[in-house]
């Protein structure tokens, strides 16, 4: 058992970042993506006997993850208020920030990710969870549609509609190009 | 594939923007954007969108998720390790430290003409002990008593043996009385001395545990502000760093 422990610690090791990652993007409460982090890695470990390496085991941490932070927006959706997402603050940007980046890229750069922030939460969680997983874990349309149990084609659908919405929050606030100015 | 690009397929035009799309299909998709302005402003603004995504970091967290072996728990090393631990192990944590704290805290048993009295702090007794004059870890006051007993034992004993040959009908029945009476007296203070100790040791016990978890969640949160300032410092000197590289520069 130490053993299996040991060799797991190594697993969260590797996972630990994109699974908070995950988790943070999708729910958008830090303190709520570690505790789901927490618990998927704890489910894991638990199930562990039970997995056959049928699928990856990254898409089966995604899945049990996925599956942690649904059961957290439901709680959420039953509760009375519905907590904001976080805002992205400077002291959060500072130690991303480039040696020779100046005050005013720090600046546009917080106004991006939060912008991307609020666009991204107000699409439908569907959509939402499909650019998630394509954009920052680079998953392909059919490890997508496997986790989100539906039809590749609908993978491809949730993404085009929700990328759709937010070009159209974005280019409201000012912040991503129209296309306008391509040349034909 | 035989067909066309058409500008309604979104599907594809999807798979052509990330690239997950057979050579043949994305050919003809390339195609059509060339002559297809529409669809040429589409993936471009889509193309932008998925550059400003890049953009969305979640936060620096501290992580380090560990599974510990013996009870299979992942635990958090410094916000959750206490509030992990079961309540059992928290009150026997809490037992011996209390127990180890009664061991220092100068336990001694006397016994003087108010009778036999067990006491705990740091005070020195003003008048010696006669069973257990010298301090006496938590765990000795039963023997001593048990001695202190022996000793009251012995000495009515040796009492009733001298008067004995004096009187030897008349004082029998009484001696007895008041020896059975003292001894009673005697277990009764024992028994009220150990019963106080049992309370005092509880309250305690209670009262270190609310104070041992008051001061973890205090420094906790003292270990997440300073977390926080030092972000912010450095963020701060950072921002002061491009600041005077900016003004350092000549004019152009």
């Amino acid at each position: 058992m130490a053993g299996d422990a040991e060799s797991f610690n190594q697993l969260i090791l590797r996972w630990e970042r994109p699974i908070y990652a995950l988790a943070y993007r999708t729910i958008g409460r830090e303190e709520d993506a570690r505790d789901i982090v927490q618990d998927t890695f704890l489910r894991a470990y638990r199930a562990l006997p039970g997995f056959k390496g049928q699928a990856k085991f990254s898409s089966w941490l995604y899945r049990i993850a996925l599956n942690l932070c649904r059961d957290w927006i439901r709680r959420q959706r039953r509760t009375p208020t519905v907590p904001m997402p976080e805002g992205v603050e400077l002291s959060d940007l500072a130690s991303e920030r480039g040696p020779v980046e100046s005050i005013e890229d720090l600046v546009a750069r917080r106004e991006m990710s939060r912008a991307v922030a609020e666009a991204m939460k107000q699409l439908p969680e569907e959509q939402r969870t499909a650019i998630i997983l394509k954009e920052y874990h680079g998953l392909t349309f059919q490890e997508i549609a496997d986790l989100q149990g539906c039809p590749l084609s609908t993978v491809k659908t949730r993404l085009y509609q929700g990328l759709s919405v937010l070009r159209r929050q974005l280019e409201q606030r000012g912040t991503v190009s129209t296309g306008e100015g391509r040349a034909s | 594939m035989s067909t066309s690009f058409q500008c309604d397929d979104k599907e594809t035009l999807v798979a052509f923007l990330y690239d997950e799309i057979e050579p043949d299909e994305r050919r003809q998709v390339a195609a059509h954007v060339r002559t297809c302005v529409t669809c040429a402003r589409e993936i471009d603004a889509l193309r932008s969108v998925r550059h400003e995504l890049a953009e969305w970091q979640p936060p620096e967290a501290t992580l380090d998720f560990q599974i510990v072996p013996k009870s299979a728990t992942v635990l958090r090393p410094s916000r959750w390790a206490w509030s992990a631990m079961p309540a059992w192990a928290q009150a026997a944590a809490a037992m011996l430290v209390v127990a180890i704290g009664a061991g220092i805290a100068n336990v001694q048993v006397r016994y003087g003409n108010d009778g036999v009295t067990i006491t705990t702090g740091w005070m020195p007794h003003e008048r010696p002990a006669v069973v257990a004059s010298a301090p006496q870890p938590a765990d000795d006051w039963r023997p001593a008593l048990t001695a202190l007993e022996t000793d009251l034992r012995r000495e009515l004993q040796l009492v009733r043996s001298t008067q004995q040959p004096e009187t030897p009908v008349r004082t029998a029945g009484p001696q007895t009385v008041d020896a059975n009476a003292l001894l009673r007296r005697v277990q009764a203070l024992v028994n009220d001395s150990e019963e106080r100790q049992r309370q005092e040791l509880a309250l305690r016990m209670t009262q270190f545990g609310r104070d041992i978890q008051s001061d973890l969640v205090r420094m906790n949160q003292g270990f997440r502000q300073l977390q926080g300032r030092t972000i912010v410092v450095e963020g701060n000197q950072r921002e002061m760093l491009n600041l005077v590289r900016r003004v350092s520069q000549p004019a152009q």
